[in-house]
């Protein structure tokens, strides 16, 4: 949506679903952690392999009614080589409209006492850049001097923020990161009558290990939390984001969603007036156009607004008006949801904007602003999917109408506007895997040498869809696309040749996206002994994992999807098949494999499809997982071998 | 009343099960045993975890209970209004001194059309007493022996001072198979450790004496079928459940709008009640609930030994706050461990005189009270005191209700720092290390409130055992015992009603408020019966309807 809200999500990235988790409720005993992970506090952290311990990090939180008053101390020891070169700048991230930076100081403390602080050319204040996103967002570096092992690093500054909705505030401290912590402190100080649950509201989590967390309050309406010896987290590989699996604490003086939808409608209402204009050019993309109205209108603003963020002030947060989007042809999320609202509005069309958060996810809660991305929503007459409301995604340049982005599915939402007042928090719906399908028939016809002429037909729906459609539309064009094509094919076929290729609907969004190559390769079969060739049916096997003895996190799968792949080989003439590998069925919790191998007039078949259900497994179903892709692997990686007969 | 009276209350289930119509009707054995064709109504719930163990001696865990009770059915069980009724019984036993004989109702089968037999309950009564799992370690120690008079009839003799128990907890679990839990328990007794051993064990095609049959588990799946042989079967209701796994509650919220499941078998949180009871989609069925959650204090320890100084901290409790604001209406405040709608149990005249105060009120009276049990202006209370509180995981009301007391006491001037940890550790802590000065804790409330007796009774103060408060008291303990081992529901009842009298008398721990159940379905099927601890019950499953 725009860097500042940005900025809020990621702060925000506790509210994640976890204090909801049915399964943590009562999870499996064995795989809990080894208790040596939480045996502290004489552990010898180098020899552990970790470059830095941060020894105390503190974090001290008031609001005065008007402002916040954010206080950070923190003690960070080097431990290796590795760890001074990658610790010893130090960065403290602000934004200008909302905060104000009072650095009190910055210094190094060297094993034998000395105390070094940076010389004033080793600090600088830089807008913090990213690529089209332009805001007051700055960077305020250090480059802290004479950091080896064994020095400690400690930073003590001072932010005063100023919160978008008036009167409220909202912050979070994470209790876990990714190197151990010996000690760390959250202090929160409220005017004396707020209360805490009926003024303000906490959210707490002991992420997925349990890090104790110790809490107390004193009389001056101060609030402590805190945690020793926490443990840096694990890198395991496909481990949820962070602030799905980290313990932490979050406030926040907002009551209900619907507060929030009260002060987002308030700057967006008159915004979203239809104008003259937008009419006009709504009738005029619909003019002409086939499908219908809202699918000719998303699709235009789509294809045409490009992404860019210019958030400045409460520009964060309050979109530009729909004309001059529509004269500029750029914008971020809310600009381009509010030019298609107002199209679609202009045109007698129901449509509402919504706020969503697509990196995670809001917690019901946990009322917070805590949306980084907007979107427009429109209601169905009937129901798709469990959801009354179709989802429109401004920013995703090449995406089917109808489809709703994996990364918005599923998703806690904040409908605003309507009847004009009204707002409605629900759930984006999650598509099942059909709705996610690529379908890839590669067809090869085999010749006596060995040799292959080969054709690869591509068709996507869903998300493959717009992702394909985006990858060859935006990404890789010119010569990039070739290249990318003739690695395809050799992968299909060792030392293929790319022959031509076709693309079909890259600018056709209603047609689903659909690509053939064709290509040749020599010795794709080999051969094996007199008179007989062996070769492999051209289906990809999956990438294989390692079974492990503990897992700690659950294991992200990807999206819900469904992969066709039917790979045929047409035998030279004479030739007879005298091994034919066995199929194979697999069916689990969290999808589905089979792959069937068969021969009719004169060809091979091998049909495999492959079902993902979920985003995400149990950690204790983590080596079932790696079971389930060796059986499936097994299955497509079995040659074929053909005699001549 | 007495047991005797039991048919008279058993009448009241028929409206829901038409379960009356069997129990005292003299259906003959070969109706009985005649299978019912079923429709194909499936009924998909989530789950929140798979249970670990379908062995019915040792499963404790939530899950592994849910399921085993769908499978297995007791001699008697409570009913939806709480009744105590015959299931595999035919009818109350009679009671003659330490004598109990219970006569087994006719044409009762297993799953596979077998016989279930006066052997079946002897075996598996008998692999109790050898296996003394920690949780019925006690009720089955009452338990002298068990005769078998003939297939249908059976003769127990029980220790009078635990004959309460015996018939109206022991009587309820799963009776099992003879025939295939026998060699299983044979070799777990074997080895050694049957505790151990025998956990993960079970069949492999286990037999129900329940409503329902596991016919498949798959990681993340069990797919139950009903019990063609289940004597209460009318073609009622639906023939297949189907238990799902999702990993967190918005994944089970999205199946059910997508209709994959019709329910979630998990009590939502106040936060989410609150959001989904303005969508339209879901449907919300609200219970009175069973969890009650309580302020326990180390007796062991000064100044938590101090009545005064416990009365002055209960006084200062605003509970109208926490249901307020904190469980946002979806809760009651609580005086007593017996829930209000455990209606025979229940004693009316335990709630607090001060229940009305505001929050300053009570704070203002705390302290007068503090300063009158000698604690006045920080005297004898200036360390700081460790309050244990399980994870926001195992329940996500808890830590938000221990900051509130937390704070509470600050403002009385107690410096109490609490620490909160996952469920496991919290509970070796607590209960076998006694390493606190309070918790924060819930009990979950049964028809039958024998929990009072195994929290407070001090045989149970010991290191890894119930009392973890390190309550005792002689005359509790002799009402306790009287409640025990009466089998007159009238004379238990006034002793119930004295306990619940000492108990807010003395305040081992306080009371804090029961939160109510709330749960999620969709409007497919109707016929779902309310218990207090949610509509997720054989109950339901057995009176369900497409509607």
């Amino acid at each position: 949506m725009g860097d500042n809200i940005r900025r809020l999500a990621l702060i925000f990235a506790l509210l994640l679903t976890l204090p909801t988790s049915l399964a943590t409720l009562f999870s499996q005993p064995q795989v809990l952690p080894p208790p040596s992970r939480y045996s502290p506090p004489t552990r010898r952290y180098a020899e552990e392999g970790y470059d830095a311990v941060w020894l105390v990090r503190v974090k001290r939180f008031s609001f005065n009614g008007t402002h916040s008053i954010i206080r950070v101390y923190y003690k960070l020891k080097i431990l290796t080589d590795a760890g001074a070169d990658k610790f010893f700048e130090r960065r403290i991230i602000y934004n200008r409209d909302w905060e104000t930076l009072i650095v009190n100081s910055m210094r190094t403390i060297l094993p034998n006492g000395t105390v070094l602080e940076p010389p004033p050319d080793a600090v600088q204040d830089l807008p913090l850049v990213k690529e089209r996103m332009y805001s007051n967002a700055r960077q305020r570096v250090y480059q802290m001097p004479g950091v080896k092992v064994g020095s400690i690093i400690e930073a003590n500054y001072t932010l005063i923020e100023r919160f978008p909705i008036k009167g409220e505030f909202q912050d979070s401290f994470l209790f876990q990161d990714g190197i151990p912590i010996r000690y760390e402190k959250y202090v929160v100080t409220l005017p004396p009558n707020y209360l805490p649950f009926r003024d303000w509201n906490i959210l707490e989590d002991l992420g997925v290990e349990g890090i104790p967390i110790e809490f107390k309050s004193y009389a001056n309406n101060t609030y402590v939390w805190e945690a020793r010896n926490v443990p840096a987290l694990l890198k395991e590989p496909g481990r949820p984001p962070l602030e799905e699996i980290v313990p932490g604490i979050a406030i926040s003086s907002i009551k209900s969603w619907g507060e929030i939808a009260k002060w987002w409608w308030g700057l967006v209402k008159e915004v979203l007036k239809p104008s003259k204009e937008i009419y006009a050019k709504a009738l005029e993309v619909i003019k002409g156009g086939r499908g219908s109205k809202a699918a000719l209108l998303y699709h235009w603003v789509e294809k045409n607004i490009k992404y860019v963020a210019l958030e400045f002030g409460l520009g964060g947060f309050k979109p530009y008006k729909p004309r001059t989007v529509l004269r500029n042809l750029y914008g971020d999320c809310k600009d381009g949801a509010t030019l298609l609202a107002s199209m679609l509005r202009s045109v007698n069309l129901s449509a509402y904007l919504t706020l969503i958060c697509s990196r995670g996810d809001v917690n019901p809660e946990f009322p917070a602003l805590a949306f980084d991305h907007a979107i427009v929503a429109i209601p169905l007459e009937k129901e798709v999917y469990g959801s009354k409301w179709l989802f429109l995604d401004t920013t995703t340049v090449t995406n089917p109408y109808g489809n709703i982005p994996v990364h918005d599915q599923g998703k806690w939402a904040l409908i605003v506007g309507i009847n004009d007042s009204d707002y409605l928090f629900t759930q984006t719906p999650e598509y099942p895997p059909e709705i996610n399908e690529l379908n890839v028939i590669k067809e090869l016809i085999l010749n006596e040498t060995g040799d292959v002429y080969g054709k690869v037909v591509i068709n996507a729906t869903g998300s493959y869809d717009w992702a394909l459609r985006y990858a060859f539309k935006m990404a890789l064009t010119g010569e990039l696309r070739e290249r990318f094509l003739k690695r395809y094919v050799a992968a299909v076929a060792p030392g293929a040749e790319l022959i031509s290729y076709r693309i079909s609907n890259l600018e056709n969004y209603s047609e689903p996206f659909s690509l053939i190559m064709y290509f040749k390769a020599k010795s794709y079969a080999t051969p094996y002994g007199a008179n007989s060739m062996m070769f492999r049916l051209p289906l990809f096997p999956p990438s294989r994992l390692a079974k492990v003895k503990w897992r700690y996190y659950p294991y992200v799968l990807g999206f819900p999807s469904l992969v066709k792949e039917e790979g045929k080989v047409t035998l030279p003439k004479g030739w007879i098949i005298s091994f034919l590998p066995r199929g194979v069925e697999l069916k689990k919790y969290w999808g589905e494999f089979s792959v069937k191998y068969s021969s009719t007039n004169g060809k091979v078949i091998g049909d495999s499809i492959t079902i993902i259900k979920y985003r995400e497994i149990p950690r204790w179903m983590y080596n079932d997982y790696v079971e389930f892709l060796d059986e499936y692997a097994k299955g497509v990686e079995l040659p074929v071998i053909i005699t001549k007969g | 009343m007495s047991v005797n009276d039991l048919a008279l209350k058993g009448n009241e289930l028929a409206r829901y099960i038409f379960l009356t119509l069997f129990l005292f009707s003299s259906l003959s054995p070969a109706t009985a045993s005649l299978a019912f064709p079923h429709s194909s109504k499936t009924l998909k719930i989530a789950i929140g975890d798979e249970p670990i163990t379908l062995n019915p001696f040792l499963a404790r865990d939530v899950w592994s209970v849910k399921v085993i009770n769908l499978l297995f059915d007791g001699l008697y069980d409570y009913g939806p209004n709480l009744t105590y009724v015959p299931i595999l019984a035919s009818g109350p036993p009679e009671v003659r001194n330490d004598t109990l004989v219970i006569k087994l109702r006719s044409g009762l089968s297993w799953s596979d059309g077998s016989r279930l037999t006066t052997k079946d309950v002897k075996f598996t009564l008998e692999a109790l007493k050898k296996l003394k799992p920690p949780h019925l370690r006690d009720v089955i120690s009452y338990l002298k022996d068990v005769e078998i008079i003939d297939d249908r009839t059976l003769k127990m003799r029980v220790d009078p001072k635990g004959l309460g128990l015996v018939l109206y907890d022991l009587l309820t679990l799963p009776i099992v198979n003879e025939r295939q839990w026998r060699p299983l328990l044979d070799e777990a007794l074997s080895k050694g450790d049957p505790l151990t051993n025998f956990y993960k064990i079970w069949p492999s095609k286990l037999l129900s004496s329940g409503p329902f049959v596991l016919k498949s588990w798959r990681a993340g799946t069990l797919v139950l079928v009903r019990n063609r042989f289940y004597p209460y079967d009318r073609n009622k209701g639906i023939s297949k459940l189907v238990l799902k796994v999702y990993l967190n509650l918005n994944e089970a919220l999205l199946a059910l709008r997508r209709g994959e499941v019709d329910y979630i078998w998990v009590g939502l949180s106040p936060g989410y009640a609150e959001v989904l009871s303005r969508e339209r989609k879901v449907k919300l069925a609200l219970s009175p609930g069973d969890k009650i959650y309580y302020l326990g204090f180390n007796l062991r320890k000064e100044p938590w030994s101090n009545l005064g100084f416990r009365k002055a901290l209960s006084t200062a409790i605003d509970r109208g706050f926490i249901v307020t604001f904190i469980l946002k209406g979806y809760g009651e405040g609580a005086y007593s461990l017996v829930p209000k709608w455990n209606k025979y149990w229940y004693n009316p005249n335990v709630t607090l005189p001060v229940a009305k105060l505001t929050i300053d009120e009570r704070l203002t009276k705390a302290k007068e009270m503090l300063i009158k049990a000698g604690y006045g202006r920080g005297n004898g209370i200036s360390r700081e005191y460790l309050m244990l509180v399980p994870s926001p995981h195992s329940d996500p009301n808890l830590y938000k209700i221990a900051i509130f007391l937390q704070n509470t006491c600050t403002r009385l001037g107690i410096k109490i720092k609490v620490v909160f940890l996952p469920l496991r550790e919290f509970i070796n802590e607590v209960f076998k290390k006694h390493s606190f000065d309070l918790f924060l804790y819930w009990v979950r409330a049964k028809p039958y409130p024998d929990y009072l007796r195994y929290m407070f009774c001090s045989n149970f103060t010991g290191g890894g055992m119930t009392n973890a408060f390190g309550y005792s008291n002689p005359y509790f303990d002799k009402i306790a015992s009287r409640f025990a081992e009466e089998a007159d529901l009238t004379k238990a009842k006034e002793a119930v009603f004295k306990m619940q009298e000492i108990l807010t008398r003395d305040l081992p721990c306080i009371p804090i408020c029961i939160v109510r159940r709330v749960e999620v379905y969709r409007g497919v099927f109707t016929g779902w019966i309310t218990t207090p601890w949610g509509i997720g019950n054989k109950w339901s499953f057995l009176n369900l309807n497409e509607g």
